[in-house]
């Protein structure tokens, strides 16, 4: 099952996919606005845990481990992670935009359903639409409906929800 | 899959216990892992607030909606978001993955181990060690009568007993 998906660009949200999305709550006890701030919540979760990532290994112990001689892959990635109800998928670009995955915790590996959401749909329709910012202004959407349009119907096809 | 190392965070997000038993990670400064366990114990926190919508049970009507899902019914009822058990549990990096176990004390073990996917024997085979790691916790440190709680864990049987079980020799 696929909760929702999250687009964040350099810095801080631009996306929520909204029909796949239900809203994400937080709520408890500490603060009731927290509702409204889940999308930073998630933000600082995954942005704490990715320097915690790159923090621990040094190329020199990733080259050990990986036989590729491409500079900008010896560096740690955050792949995902999980709690009991739910698992964050992760994707980063190289232009620092985050594309974000929740799921269910039994489902495995989503980062290539994530890198094709990029190259065949933000690319196409986002980066190569010439009327779309460059850079989102806070609070801005991507606005696109192609876009929103064929990330739903990509989603909802496959095989895991 | 290698166990990499060890952190024991107190309930306050403090850390109490740091080991490394496999060489694969950077080495950190002593301040650096304070840092790195006060984050893990933040973004522990922040994990559970941000469950989606339908999974909390705390609504009734959600509860219901799930029973009626099909994916849901070879699933355990989640649990209560705000319990302490729904914090995070693993972590995936192209090069290490965390685990994570939270005693009902609030104590966080913490286990740093070799990727190799999070197979689901994987998480329960680290879920295992994590389980074995506070029985230790409590027969050694625990019952040790000149161990302060909340305070640095300096008892040399645990120190023994946890690489015993987490190095091979």
């Amino acid at each position: 099952m696929i909760y929702s998906l999250w687009i964040f660009d350099r810095h801080c949200i631009i996306q929520q996919d909204p029909k796949a999305a239900r809203p994400l709550v937080g709520g408890g006890t500490v603060n009731l606005n927290n509702d409204i701030d889940s999308a930073k919540l998630l933000f600082g979760a995954l942005f704490s845990l990715r320097n915690i990532a790159s923090k621990l290994t040094s190329n020199v112990n990733i080259i050990d481990n990986t036989s590729s001689d491409l500079d900008f892959q010896k560096q740690n990635y955050l792949r995902s992670f999980a709690t009991q109800n739910y698992r964050a998928h992760y994707f980063e670009t190289l232009s620092g935009l985050k594309f974000v995955l929740l799921t269910d915790p039994s489902i495995q590996d989503m980062q290539k359903h994530l890198h094709e959401i990029y190259t065949n749909f933000y690319v196409e329709y986002v980066a190569k639409n010439a009327l779309s910012p460059v850079d989102f202004k806070p609070g801005e959407l991507i606005g696109s409906e192609k876009f929103i349009n064929s990330v739903d119907s990509y989603i909802l096809s496959l095989s895991v929800t | 899959m290698t166990i990499y190392s060890l952190y024991i965070l107190n309930k306050a997000g403090g850390l109490i216990y740091q080991q490394d038993y496999n060489p694969g990670l950077l080495k950190l400064s002593a301040n650096d892992y304070l840092v790195l366990a006060g984050t893990i114990h933040g973004v522990h926190a922040i994990a559970s607030k941000i469950t989606p919508f339908s999974l909390r049970d705390d609504s009734a009507a959600a509860g219901q909606s799930l029973l009626n899902t099909n994916s849901f019914l070879n699933h355990p009822l989640p649990v209560n978001y705000t319990s302490n058990k729904t914090g995070l549990n693993f972590i995936q990096t192209d090069f290490f993955n965390i685990y994570l176990f939270q005693s009902l004390t609030g104590i966080k073990f913490i286990l740093v181990t070799s990727p190799n996917g999070v197979l689901s024997n994987n998480l329960t085979n680290a879920e295992l060690i994590l389980r074995k790691i506070y029985i230790i916790f409590s027969d050694y440190v625990m019952k040790n009568p000149f161990y302060n709680l909340e305070m640095p864990i300096r008892c040399e049987l645990f120190d023994l007993k946890t690489t015993q079980l987490l190095k091979p020799v």
